[in-house]
């Protein structure tokens, strides 16, 4: 939506774009073209970057929120008493799947200890939390160990 | 000859590209929005000013 189509010399103009997020999540990107009576830019592009997060998740931003009361059930407990595969594909996949986390491919290739610091300990400045008892984590010796022999194949 | 020929032909266009034009120029080309709730509409308005010694006519405007 424009201001106005007809400016004068020196004139300024608005154009408000408006996108309809309702139920989106995830990063969406939109683009606009401006086509115009410049000789030089007949056609501008703009464009739009949003993060979305759903209600639940909106201002939710420390990665060990999710050991948390309130949003184990689905990041913890789903992978309760499950081991390796079933346990990756229960709590991890939920980041580490064909989104913006580390796939489980790329994971295969890093040495198993630094796998390991990592499941462990976390990543700072990242949504990867340490997930072992002693950071507050719901894995045990063998939960983390059924993690490490899936990923260091 | 052929540099002959060229040289006409610019001083034929010359004066069809001097003349007066309009030029859109914006403030900016993207937008990023921060972390926003999914039950808004997202909003953004792009100014531009007509920096051109013309009338800028926008045409058309598409979202893709």
């Amino acid at each position: 939506m424009a201001s106005s189509s007809r400016l004068k010399p020196g004139e300024r103009g608005r154009i408000k774009a408006t996108v309809d997020i309702r139920g989106r999540t995830g990063v969406i990107t939109k683009t606009v073209s401006v086509r115009s009576n410049d000789p030089e830019r007949p056609v501008t592009l703009l464009s739009l970057r949003m993060s979305i997060k759903d209600q639940t998740h909106i201002g939710r931003y420390h990665p060990t929120e999710i050991f948390s009361e309130r949003c184990r059930g689905c990041h913890v407990d789903r992978g309760k008493g499950k081991r390796g595969w079933n346990l990756f594909r229960a709590d991890c996949f939920i980041c580490h799947n064909a989104g913006a986390s580390t796939s489980l491919t790329q994971m295969s290739k890093k040495p198993r200890g630094s796998l390991e610091r990592i499941i462990r300990e976390g990543i700072e400045n990242t949504v990867m939390p340490g997930w072992d008892e002693k950071h507050g984590g719901p894995l045990d010796e063998t939960d983390i160990e059924s993690l490490l022999d899936l990923l260091s194949r | 000859m052929r540099h002959l020929l060229l040289i006409a032909l610019l001083l034929v266009l010359a004066p069809l590209t001097a003349g007066a034009a309009p030029a859109i120029r914006f403030d900016d080309l993207s937008y990023a929005s921060p972390v926003i709730s999914q039950t808004d509409m997202a909003e953004h308005t792009f100014g531009f000013v007509n920096s051109g010694d013309s009338e800028l006519v926008i045409e058309d405007i598409a979202p893709s």
